[in-house]
């Protein structure tokens, strides 16, 4: 069944929620929020758009390849507390840079941030499994 | 530096196990023993360094304690590292050639690295909440690992484990909370300092309540190890050997580290009260396990009574005491899963773990008899072997603590579970097949060649407890020794 209504609201409630959680991802920094929050509602935006276009024949390939993304925060996750150890200092060590850009001038880059970054993906990519094997039980992959 | 290590091995051979699941069965093998024999290296580096150097301690991101999270390692901890790391790969390699309930996947060698994950973590952690968070990372691994076979069985046992490892963290979490809120402070020395210096104004009794029903249903003692002997015999035999092995000793570990560190001579908890806590887990344990006949469940009621004897050692609190108890932590840790990996080979056999069906094996394979023989007896503490050492120890101290009534008790339960192992050994071992199996086309099974060299493995450890037991003996009387040095330990962590 295709419900054109949900449809329609699906693409745009995606589009939302993924900005809205890379928002709160950064937000996290100084304020409430943070790499697992950002990465609950990354999912959730994911799965309004798995619940609308459930039986779209491309779904399940789509999701298959962002699986890999567990993988991929674990490793930034880790990575960031052994970039504390390669720099001379402790396991899980903060560590700044300040880079200049065009237009917006000043950020800090920082490896809690890489961590979030990790963190972020890893909830993302353990959502998307969930949704998979959920879609592998009702059959609609 | 090295004090990371045990957490971060086993979590980069998580990232390995799971991006390898595309890769060829061998090469997921391999991976899968090396990153064990790596996480046994840094145990053994871990507790040389700490055996000559003294307690470890680290900060990480630099933030220095009581504000950062503070690992510490001192003897006791490497011990513990050193035996758990040992026992998962013992039975990992049994595990591999176990070839039932589809147990050689990449989730579940993931999932066995999350397991020695947490467990690393409870061992190094210096901080009462971290500690909370690698029970937790511990406890979700060993719940999809309980589940493995998803029959009825499974999600039985898995319910009753997850309801009740769910309750008590609860409970732990919320002593948590009370007991920063009353003292201001998680950090373990920080704690230890603050406790002792204003002891009198300070109520911590509350927490410390709430804090032992939180470690009391996960080590599984006296009233709430019901949830225990009806779990554990419902996964797959590797696994249950597992958690037979290594969980609950967690929950030991932690109660001594905790109890020693918190309170203060005269208090509610200070004697009197795991006194009597060990004596009711050892005797109901062994009571409860007489009347089985599954060999699993009976094995796990003796878990049970066992772990009333760890708890003996904290509750008489001398040196002998925290010796004996810390090695018979070792012994019982080895012994108790090498009886579980036993009874999945006699399972390979005849093809049940119902005592009352099996029998035989004494004839059919001698080799595996002389095996359950040794550990069967180290368990009950039979001299030379390594369960009489933990005993003797923790019966001289009870007697020199003038606790005649909690020693009564440990002798009477040793004679109740020889009473087990002979019937065991009775009814798997010496008796022949019954006549009614015979009857239904029955046919030996054959476990291959890998199974029994794992199970070898820990009877050579067990004998090595005995002859170098008066080396073991030493680095335990060093562990009770850092045990009982509160004030070493709180000034090696504050620096103050």
């Amino acid at each position: 069944m295709n419900a054109i209504l949900l449809q329609l609201a699906a693409r745009v409630i995606r589009v939302v929620m993924i900005i809205a959680s890379v928002f709160v991802l950064f937000r996290g920094h100084n304020q409430p929020g943070g790499g697992f929050i950002g990465g609950l509602l990354a999912g959730g935006g994911i799965v309004v758009y798995v619940i609308a276009f459930y039986n779209h024949p491309l779904l399940s390939k789509t999701l298959r390849a962002l699986a890999p993304m567990r993988v991929i925060g674990l490793i930034l996750a880790l990575g960031s507390g052994i970039l504390g150890v390669l720099f001379g200092e402790s396991f899980l060590h903060a560590l700044w840079w300040k880079i200049e850009l065009p237009l917006i001038g000043a950020i800090d880059i920082s490896t809690p941030l890489i961590f979030d970054v990790g963190v972020y993906f890893a909830v993302i990519g353990v959502m998307v499994m969930v949704i998979l094997l959920l879609m592998e039980d009702r059959k609609w992959s | 530096m090295i004090v990371f290590a045990p957490i971060i091995i086993p979590l980069l051979f998580i990232i390995l196990s799971l991006s390898l699941n595309k890769a060829s069965n061998a090469a997921q093998r391999i991976v899968f023993m090396a990153g064990n024999i790596i996480t046994i290296g840094v145990g053994v580096t871990i507790l040389a360094t700490v055996l000559s150097e003294g307690m470890i301690v680290a900060q990480a991101g630099a933030w220095e304690a009581p504000y950062g999270i503070t690992l510490v390692a001192d003897t006791f901890s490497g011990i513990m590292l050193t035996l758990t790391s040992l026992t998962v790969g013992v039975v990992s390699l049994y595990s591999l050639a176990w070839k039932e309930d589809n147990l050689n996947t990449s989730v579940f060698y993931a999932l066995i690295f999350g397991l020695q994950m947490g467990m690393n973590g409870a061992f190094v952690a210096g901080d009462l909440f971290n500690l909370y968070v690698w029970f937790e990372v511990m406890l979700i691994s060993s719940f999809v690992l309980i589940s493995y076979g998803s029959g009825k069985v499974q999600l039985k046992g898995t319910l009753k484990y997850v309801t009740m490892n769910l309750v008590s963290s609860f409970f732990f979490v919320a002593g948590i909370a009370v007991l920063y809120g009353e003292v201001g402070t998680l950090n373990m020395a920080d704690l230890a300092y603050r406790v002792r210096e204003m002891g009198s104004e300070l109520n911590i009794f509350a927490p410390s309540a709430l804090i032992l029903m939180g470690f009391a249903v996960k080590s599984a003692i006296f009233p709430f190890y019901f949830w225990l002997p009806d779990s554990y015999h419902t996964p797959p035999l590797p696994v249950s050997a597992l958690f037979s092995g290594t969980l609950t000793k967690v929950g030991v570990y932690s109660m001594i580290r905790f109890f020693s560190l918190i309170h203060v001579e005269g208090d509610v908890f200070y004697n009197q009260l795991f006194l009597f806590v060990a004596s009711a887990t050892m005797i109901s344990g062994v009571l409860m396990a007489t009347s089985q006949f599954e060999v699993r469940r009976l094995l796990s009621f003796h878990i049970v009574s066992q772990i009333g004897y760890m708890i003996l050692g904290l509750g008489l609190f001398t040196k002998l005491a925290l010796t004996g108890a810390v090695f018979y932590i070792i012994g019982h840790c080895v012994v108790k899963t090498n009886l579980f990996l036993l009874s999945g080979i006699g399972y390979k056999y005849t093809g049940t773990f119902d005592l009352k069906k099996s029998g035989g094996l004494i004839k059919k394979s001698p080799f595996v008899a002389i095996l359950f023989f040794i550990s069967a007896m180290a368990l009950v503490g039979i001299p030379p072997l390594s369960g009489f050492f933990g005993k003797f120890m923790l019966i001289k101290a009870g007697i020199e603590s003038k606790e005649f009534i909690h020693v009564a008790s440990a002798l009477a339960v040793s004679f109740l579970t020889l009473f087990s192992m002979i019937k065991i050994w009775n009814e798997a071992y010496a008796k022949d097949l019954p006549q009614s199996v015979l009857e239904n086309g029955f046919k030996w099974g054959r476990p291959s060649n890998q199974l029994i060299v794992s199970s070898v493995i820990l009877v050579v450890v067990t004998l090595g407890l005995t002859v170098g037991s008066k080396f073991i003996i030493d680095v335990c009387s060093t562990a009770a020794d850092q045990l009982l040095d509160i004030d070493g330990y709180v000034k090696t962590v504050l620096k103050k």
